[in-house]
């Protein structure tokens, strides 16, 4: 076998099948949709589709960081829409919203309940770059990919949300809770 | 890193999707696959059925234009045994008219000598 054909075959990438993809990144996409809209059914709603999506796009998937990137992409895309649709709808209050994981993690459930509704405060694309990063820790630069926008606009995003964040928790708890 | 992020790394944390949620992904993949193979067959039976259809078209066109061409063969083949008659026709005319000319010289031709026997024999008397 010659050198090219060997490079070649290193350079195909066994895909997991199905089944196994939609249960390893299931609380990926499920967590990106939730937090971007803010609504468990309507999360659950977002991710099915999303799924459904690679399912029937999954011979067109070239590795296994194709999938992620993709399943992160479509995912911010899907809930940006169904934000933008559902815009006029009455809002979920956050406090009747379940959120077990992060209550568990947070030291003061009443920061973590305020900081969830700072952050869907934010405006739909700050929002999804906030989210992307201390959610899937994303760097600026793979955002700015992600979600076709220059890096500089990103860390702008980050910088006024976190200022903006910084200021209302601020005011709410004091300079202390920060 | 500040506190903040801390704290937002904290509240965005990744969370379980509710319980039968990838369950309900796979049944909704089988169903969708179901139907594609469904839509797929009614497809391929649909175009099989047009396919059919063409094929009868086509046999029918190839009867019409075969049955055309044979006609016109047949005609054309009469035609020409019509013209070779008139020719057989005209020959064995133009035959006949020429073996009654050549006849009848020859019988002219027999004719003459008994004449000048007959004034011979005049002369002699």
């Amino acid at each position: 076998m010659s050198s090219t054909s060997l490079g070649q075959v290193a350079e195909v990438e066994l895909i997991p099948d199905f089944p196994t993809l939609l249960r390893q990144h299931q609380r990926m996409v499920f967590s990106i949709a939730l937090h971007l809209v803010r609504d468990r059914m309507a999360a659950e709603e977002i991710a099915q589709d999303v799924f459904l999506k690679l399912h029937q796009n999954l011979f067109s998937m070239k590795s296994a960081a194709h999938i992620e990137f993709w399943l992160r992409r479509v995912t911010v895309h899907r809930a940006i829409d169904y934000g933008r649709k559902h815009r006029n709808d009455p809002d979920v209050a956050l406090d009747e919203l379940q959120m077990p994981a992060a209550e568990a993690q947070s030291s003061d459930p009443f920061i973590s309940r305020r900081l969830q509704a700072l952050i869907a405060s934010l405006p739909e694309k700050a929002r999804a770059v906030v989210v992307l990063r201390y959610q899937e820790d994303l760097m600026p630069e793979e955002i700015a990919k992600l979600l076709e926008m220059p890096v500089g606009t990103v860390k702008s995003h980050l910088q006024r949300s976190l200022a903006m964040l910084r200021e209302k928790l601020g005011r709410t708890l004091g300079e202390a809770a920060l | 890193m500040t506190r903040l992020e801390d704290q937002l790394r904290a509240v965005l944390q990744h969370e379980e999707p509710p319980a039968g949620f990838a369950d309900r992904v796979l049944a909704r993949a089988a169903e969708r696959d179901a139907r594609r193979e469904r839509s797929l067959w009614f497809q391929f039976r649909n175009m099989f059925a047009v396919h059919r259809l063409g094929w009868a078209t086509a046999v029918v066109a190839i009867v019409v234009v075969a049955s055309g061409v044979g006609l016109r063969v047949e005609e054309q083949r009469r035609a020409e045994g019509e013209a070779a008659k008139r020719q057989v026709m005209l020959a064995l005319r133009i035959t006949g008219e020429k073996w009654q000319v050549a006849a009848k010289e020859i019988s002219g031709k027999t004719d003459a000598p008994s004449d000048q026997s007959h004034r011979d024999t005049e002369n002699q008397e």
